[in-house]
């Protein structure tokens, strides 16, 4: 091959060194331009998504916790005879007297002791099932049953004075304590109403189901091998995940020399991942999780032509929003098993490329890039988590689970567009409260 | 084995310009003089470089402050690999902000269709000045220019330039010398008006 020189590999040695004047106010403008960039505190996109997931999860959370805690009796009661009592149904908004006895806080001398009934010391009958992990103890007469109950004693809340004293068992004449109005129904005067059975017999206790909310981190570690594709063409353009916005213009890609027919080689890596959730048990078994996922991904780029090569190593970054349902399947002795199922949403919040190129074994370039690829997925996981309780409140899990993410228009190629179907196993710590 | 090409840093070149890794160092330690030494260094050069790829002196202007906004925000995480490293960086910034442009402006179009006339050529080129030549290149048609550019002077094939500008590798090829036989025309009549 003739390697004959043209006129024009002159130029760039003979304009090397050729300067022009800079355009006026040139200078005036890059520093205006740079100052407001320092001055302002730019936040983040992503931060805006994570704050808005984790103030709907706050939500979510909170609305739960308020309509399982409000029925929920908080404080284990005790009767004191000779009292009527009442017990208000907050759901079908009717107010039952179910004994001679008021239901006073059990740490509390009943007799001598003025203690005012509030909402909170007012009882509801609850059916749902129990686990010995969130339940209370109530106590409850043997002997209340259905037929002798007597209409409620409806009272308007205004009419409440703060503290009503609690009648003395000697004091005959004292009326019974006012019960304030917890349902629907029109108000009406107080009236007194006779117990019909006296409640004297001894009390067995009762389960009340306690809402659990648990914190998780969890780790999840890459995977050490990847999945390899290969493209054979002209020129480096022709890459796969190369074409890419995530590359910075390209520009680092097309430093080979010309004309060579090109190997390259992808390799991308299961990401690694670290996740924060919060857990809500709505039931013994039922619950709902939510939290933070953050993802790294990992691609390399491996170019061959002749002497020519070039490596690209580019690392994206994703934070994810879960919502996943759970099921606990069951919990022995220390041990538990739960399974948990959902979509995720995800958005690449950072991506960062590092480029070397070779020819020969000398290396003749290397870029750095950290332009952001807007990419967002789509995802269902599902996964197992074995638990060992720790303590009361903490445990240790290890959580198995597949994920399988959407086909979609991404701008480049990861491990979620080459394998969407993926195996990944989470190390996580509980905290329940 | 790797060799890298990384060159001992050297002190201060004849007189008192600093090296460029001088001026990293400078202005990564927040002295304010820093910024305006690397600028005034480069300035007069990107310039030249961006002129040759947009024409209107507005855009070059815009360009260059979007770029050397780049260039300042990058300096911190910038990989320094010897003397000449910061040029190189620079002018990709440059260049590639440039082509950037032309294709937002939509002025960028490439013709197939070209005149009939015999293509020019050049045994060599003339002692002719840098100037000329550089305002010879920026009269030439947009899509030539951009094509004739990359491959003289960024050095990509045209393979490459087809994939950076969205066109077929035939067409940059023939963009470029049909770009080549202007240039050479134009340069036989400067030199021609010159002599006489």
């Amino acid at each position: 091959m003739s390697s004959k020189k043209d006129w024009t590999d002159q130029l760039p040695e003979l304009l090397e060194g050729f300067s022009e004047a800079e355009p006026e106010g040139l200078w005036d403008a890059v520093r205006s331009g740079m100052e407001p960039q320092k001055k302002r505190r730019v936040v983040p996109v992503w931060w805006w998504y994570v704050g808005g997931a984790a103030a709907a999860a706050a939500a979510v959370i909170a609305v739960l916790l308020l309509r399982s805690s409000s029925p929920s009796a908080p404080e284990i009661l005790a009767p004191v005879p000779g009292t009527p009592s009442v017990i208000a149904d907050m759901d079908e908004s009717s107010t039952e007297v179910v004994s001679e006895d008021v239901f006073v806080p059990q740490t509390v001398p009943a007799r001598h002791k003025t203690e005012p009934v509030t909402e909170e010391s007012v009882i509801e009958p609850i059916e749902q099932p129990v686990s010995d992990d969130n339940v209370q103890e109530e106590i409850v007469p043997e002997d209340v049953a259905p037929e002798e109950t007597v209409p409620a004693v409806i009272i308007p809340q205004d009419t409440v004075p703060e503290e009503e004293p609690v009648p003395q068992k000697d004091e005959e004449d004292t009326p019974p304590p006012v019960i304030p109005h917890i349902g629907t129904e029109p108000v009406t005067p107080p009236v007194t109403t006779p117990a019909t059975t006296p409640a004297t017999t001894p009390a067995k206790p009762r389960h009340i189901i306690k809402p659990r909310v648990q914190v998780m981190f969890a780790f999840s570690p890459s995977s050490s091998r990847g999945v390899s594709t290969s493209v054979t063409g002209v020129g480096i353009p022709s890459s796969p995940g190369m074409a890419t916005k995530a590359t910075g213009a390209g520009a680092d890609a097309f430093m080979l020399s010309r004309n060579k027919t090109t190997t390259t080689e992808a390799t991308h890596r299961q990401a690694s991942r670290v996740s924060f959730g919060l857990k809500v048990d709505l039931d013994e078994h039922w619950g709902v999780e939510t939290g933070v996922v953050s993802s790294s991904l990992e691609s390399q780029f491996n170019t061959t032509g002749g002497s020519i090569a070039s490596e690209t190593t580019r690392t994206m970054d994703y934070i994810g929003i879960p919502l996943y349902g759970c099921y606990n399947v069951f919990q022995w002795k220390k041990l538990g098993l739960s399974l948990n199922a959902g979509p995720m949403y995800e958005f690449s919040v950072g991506t960062n490329t590092n480029t070397e190129s070779f020819a020969g074994n000398r290396r003749t370039d290397q870029s750095h890039d950290d332009t952001t690829v807007d990419d967002d997925k789509w995802s269902v996981n599902a996964g197992a988590a074995l638990q060992y309780k720790l303590n009361k409140h903490g445990s240790l899990f290890v959580q198995p689970g597949v994920s399988y993410y959407f086909k979609d228009s991404a701008p480049v190629e990861t491990i979620y567009t080459e394998q969407p179907a993926a195996f990944n196993l989470f190390f996580g710590y509980k905290y329940q409260f | 084995m790797e060799v890298r090409l990384l060159k001992k840093p050297s002190s201060s070149k004849a007189g008192n310009e600093l090296t460029e890794l001088e001026l990293l160092k400078l202005v990564r330690s927040g002295n304010p003089s820093g910024a305006r030494k690397l600028y005034e260094r480069y300035v007069g050069y990107l310039t030249a470089v961006c002129s040759r790829y947009v024409v209107d002196r507005d855009v070059v202007k815009d360009i260059l402050q979007e770029a050397f906004i780049k260039i300042f925000n990058g300096l911190d995480s910038f990989e320094y690999r010897g003397e000449g490293s910061i040029k190189a960086w620079a002018t990709r910034i440059v260049v590639n902000d440039s082509l950037k442009s032309l294709k937002a402006s939509s002025k960028l179009v490439f013709t197939d269709q070209f005149p009939d006339e015999p293509d020019e050529e050049l045994p060599s080129l003339p002692n002719i000045s840098a100037s000329a030549i550089q305002e010879m290149i920026k009269a030439l048609p947009d899509g030539y220019r951009t094509v004739f550019n990359l491959y003289v002077f960024e050095k990509k094939s045209h393979k490459e330039i087809a994939s950076m500008l969205g066109i077929k590798e035939d067409s940059s090829a023939s963009q470029f010398f049909r770009a080549r036989a202007q240039l050479a025309k134009n340069v036989k009549a400067y030199i021609k008006e010159h002599e006489q």
